[in-house]
């Protein structure tokens, strides 16, 4: 997992699997105090205390006999080596809450990658579920005026398909619609 | 920023709807694309992504695009299922973006298997 686009989708594909109905993912960029974190969140089945352990714990014992996978290591592996963190919390028939911090600046943080494609393939899953995400970028101010200077692009699967059964719109036009509309609203919000 | 554009996503809706077609004598398609941790290690994103692309430029409505996730063949990702209503479904493995370009416009758009590219026929089901 060479970028941190997918890494997201890596950990919300976790969540979908995890039955999740709601899974919002908070992106943000922080210039004005050099900070990058990545938040995702979902209502799925969450996890016990051991389970907990063992996903955060990486590459310890063999994992040749469980059918463990590296997701969430890997990404913790990638913030701290960016000077950042990865810290969970989850409950069991709650959700799971996966917070990442990454140093924006660092000389090994991996490159943020195509997230537009990350959201297009998780609206392409067969499940149902309702993914909230929002993109926020924080610059410091101009003037000493105000605080910081805050852009954000927010997007809402719900919201979007159900606009587009208003207008009529079959199934298999959603991904190239979004594709398109992704394309000219996010790719360059600025 | 409001969360929809929905101007804009009616002018993006009117083109769709305008330029996009249902095949003529072609049966209703399911492309399923691999989205476990190994597929999406080895570019699983990257096929979906073409096969979005093939769905706008080939102007067709009625190609169901999905992801499922892990198929359990790590070491042959990405993969990606092909299933044509009524017959076996066919699993395409070591994939790139150029092998997705192809089964798109042979398997998917015309019913032709493209051997090369398929693992077995007929031996599973999409769960
Ligand atoms: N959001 C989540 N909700 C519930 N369980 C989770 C979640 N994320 C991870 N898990 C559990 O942790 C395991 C390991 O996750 P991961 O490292 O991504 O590997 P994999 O998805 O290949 O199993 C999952 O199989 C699942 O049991
Ligand atoms: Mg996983």
């Amino acid at each position: 997992m060479n970028d941190i686009s997918l890494h997201i989708l890596d950990i919300a594909e976790n969540s979908i699997n995890a039955s999740a109905k709601n899974i919002e993912i908070l992106v943000e960029e922080n210039f004005k105090d050099d900070l990058f974190t990545l938040e995702i969140k979902d209502d799925g089945k969450g996890m016990n205390k051991s389970m907990l352990e063992e996903v955060t714990d990486p590459f310890i014992t063999t994992r040749t006999t469980r059918k463990v996978g590296l997701g969430i290591p890997l990404l913790k592996q990638a913030a701290e080596m960016a000077n950042g963190k990865l810290e969970i919390i989850s409950e069991t028939g709650k959700g799971t809450k996966i917070y990442t911090s990454f140093q924006m600046s660092h000389f090994d943080r991996q490159p943020t990658g195509n997230i537009m494609d990350t959201i297009l393939a998780l609206l392409a899953s067969e499940k149902e579920y309702n993914l909230k995400f929002c993109h926020t970028r924080k610059y410091a101010s101009p003037s000493e005026k105000i605080s910081c200077v805050v852009k954000e692009f927010t997007f809402e699967s719900k919201i979007f398909k159900e606009h587009l059964k208003t207008l009529g719109i079959e199934n298999g036009m959603l991904l190239p619609i979004a594709r398109r509309y992704l394309k000219e609203n996010y790719n360059n919000f600025n | 920023m409001p969360k929809l554009k929905i101007e804009d996503l009616e002018k993006i809706s009117d083109e769709f709807k305008r330029t996009m077609t249902v095949r003529e004598g072609g049966g209703k398609v399911k492309v399923t694309v691999h989205m476990g941790t190994c597929g999406i290690a080895a570019g699983a994103r990257e096929i979906m992504n073409t096969f979005v692309q093939q769905i706008e430029e080939k102007n067709v409505k009625d190609v169901i695009l999905t992801t499922s996730g892990c198929a359990g063949l790590c070491s042959r990702e990405p993969m990606a299922t092909v299933e044509v209503l009524g017959q076996a479904p066919v699993k395409y493995v070591d994939l790139n973006s150029e092998k997705a370009k192809k089964i798109f416009e042979e398997h998917v758009l015309k019913g032709v298997l493209v051997k090369d590219y398929a693992l077995s026929i007929g031996s599973e089901r999409i769960q």
